[in-house]
Formats: C-alpha cells, sequence, structure tokens
C-alpha cells in the first residue's frame, strides 16, 4: 500500500514528506511507545515498515532512521512538535498524525491488508570481547 | 596482534542532552552507509550505537563513542564519566532498569539497552567502575551472517 493511502484511511494529517508520500511503499506495521521496544523487536528487512506510536519526541525519528522505517504514525491526536517534524523532514522520513487511538489505527491498517512487522528472531546473544 | 582499525571517528556526548540524543549514531550510520557495507549489518550497529548513546544522555555526565572500522569488523567504545552500574548482572536483565522518569517519556529506560546490545553485537564487554564510569565495548563482524 502507498504510504498516502495509509494516510487517507486513518483521516490523518502528513506532517512531513509530503512531496513524496505517494512514492513510498508499505507493507507492515509494528505499535510501541517504548522506543527500545521497536528497536529490540523489529526486523526491518525491506524498510516496508510503519511505526504506530502515541510519542511525539525527536526519538521517534531518530529511531525510525536507525531500523530504515519509512512511516511514523502518531496516534490519539498528539501535537508533534516541530523539531521532530524538522527531523523527520531532514532524513526523509514521514509522518502522519491521525486523532484515532492506536487501538483504532491497527486495526483500520490490518483491514486493509497491512501485515504485522515481522519480528527479529532472538538468536544467540554475542560473546565478550 | 589485531592489525590497526582503518577509520577511526569520535563523537563527544553530554549527559543530559536528550535533544540532540542519536546525532551520533545518526553520523556513525552515515559513514557506514559510504563505505557500502550491508545495510543489515548497518542496522545492527546502528542499534546498539543508538542504545550506547541514549544510555550515556540518560545516565553519565559526559562521554564519547568512538567508531573503529576493521577489514573484517566494526568496533564501537562507548566510555562514559558517571555513576558506574550498581549490579551488571541485573542490568544485563531484560526489563531491568534504573532510568528517570524523563528516559521514560522519550520511548527509553525500559531495561532493554543493554540486552538489545547484546543480543545485535558479536561480542559485547562492559567494565564499569563506581563513582568513575562506565566503558561498553561491542563488535559486529563485517561478513557474519545471522
Amino acid at each position: 500500500m502507498k504510504a498516502d493511502e495509509v494516510a487517507r484511511l486513518i483521516d490523518g494529517v502528513i506532517l512531513s514528506g509530503k512531496n513524496f508520500i505517494d512514492k513510498v511503499e508499505v507493507k507492515t506495521a509494528f505499535a510501541a511507545d517504548l522506543m527500545s521496544d521497536v528497536l529490540a523487536y523489529v526486523e526491518s528487512l525491506n524498510n516496508d515498515v510503519i511505526l504506530i506510536t502515541g510519542i511525539t519526541n525527536p526519538q521517534i525519528v531518530r529511531t525510525a532512521e536507525m531500523l530504515d522505517i519509512p512511516v511514523i504514525i502518531v496516534a490519539r491526536g498528539k501535537k508533534v512538535p516541530q523539531e521532530t517534524i524538522k527531523l523527520a523532514d531532514e532524513k526523509g522520513i514521514i509522518i502522519i498524525s491521525t486523532k484515532n487511538i492506536v487501538f483504532t489505527t491497527s486495526g483500520i491498517l490490518y483491514m486493509n491488508g497491512i501485515k504485522p512487522a515481522r519480528l527479529k528472531p532472538r538468536g544467540e546473544p554475542s560473546s565478550s570481547c | 596482534m589485531e592489525n590497526p582499525p582503518l577509520l577511526v571517528e569520535s563523537f563527544k556526548i553530554t549527559g543530559k542532552d536528550y535533544e540532540h540524543g542519536g546525532e551520533a549514531s545518526s553520523q556513525i550510520k552515515s559513514i557506514l552507509k559510504r563505505l557500502g557495507i550491508s545495510p543489515e549489518i548497518i542496522k545492527r550497529v546502528s542499534i546498539c550505537t543508538y542504545e550506547a548513546e541514549m544510555n550515556i544522555i540518560i545516565y553519565a555526565y559526559e562521554g564519547e563513542i568512538v567508531l573503529n572500522i576493521f577489514k573484517d569488523k566494526v568496533r564501537i567504545i562507548a566510555k562514559d564519566k558517571g555513576p558506574g552500574i550498581l549490579d551488571l548482572e541485573l542490568a544485563m536483565k531484560e526489563g531491568y532498569s534504573t532510568a528517570p522518569p524523563e528516559a521514560i517519556e522519550l520511548g527509553f529506560g525500559a531495561g532493554m539497552g543493554l540486552p538489545n546490545i547484546k543480543n545485535n553485537s558479536d561480542r559485547m564487554n562492559i567494565e564499569t567502575e563506581i563513582g568513575v564510569g562506565t566503558t561498553l565495548i561491542f563488535e559486529v563482524d563485517l561478513n557474519e551472517k545471522r
């Protein structure tokens, strides 16, 4: 699904990435307020994951950047600070804001074919160096 | 004897500077990208580096992240001046945290940081001294398929 279709489905407002939102393809999603969990669990192999969250600070953009997550949805109508939007613009990451809560946002996307994000295999932890 | 690194870059980190949290990791990610390292390796290094950077910001007074690139691996050294880690074994447990509320508001400080680094790196080592600081070293191999 194209990211502009995602924005339309959840009645979202596009806060960053307006110029290229119709070119970004997304297939899966992960919802969390805990960025460490996003970093721990999401296997972002194909750069097609949507991050659905209720927090708004620039760390959501940094987390998306580290994992090559192209689209962030900020739920619950939370006001996104300008510094977060500015960083997303710099990094080429789309932020969509929606009044829907995380549950509703996830439900709408799931019903329209967005799948759960692939999770990382919890493999062998590293040895010491 | 280990060969000297092909590239060394270091980044200063300031404690409590939440606003710039992730900037060093972002720059390290760009360097690795420029060198043509595979996206999967870059992601693993980025996750670990970002967690290490946030740890310095959350817990320490100041610190430094040093990137060493070798022919066959990336090494990151995250060294801080800070309170040190009281119980290293507990700190390595998922879900254990001593983070202040402001870190939790940012989506960190839930006790996933060090376990995350351990799970995404090939080798990791921590040395810590109470009241002095902590040095975390981790390595990610460039050729290994996980």
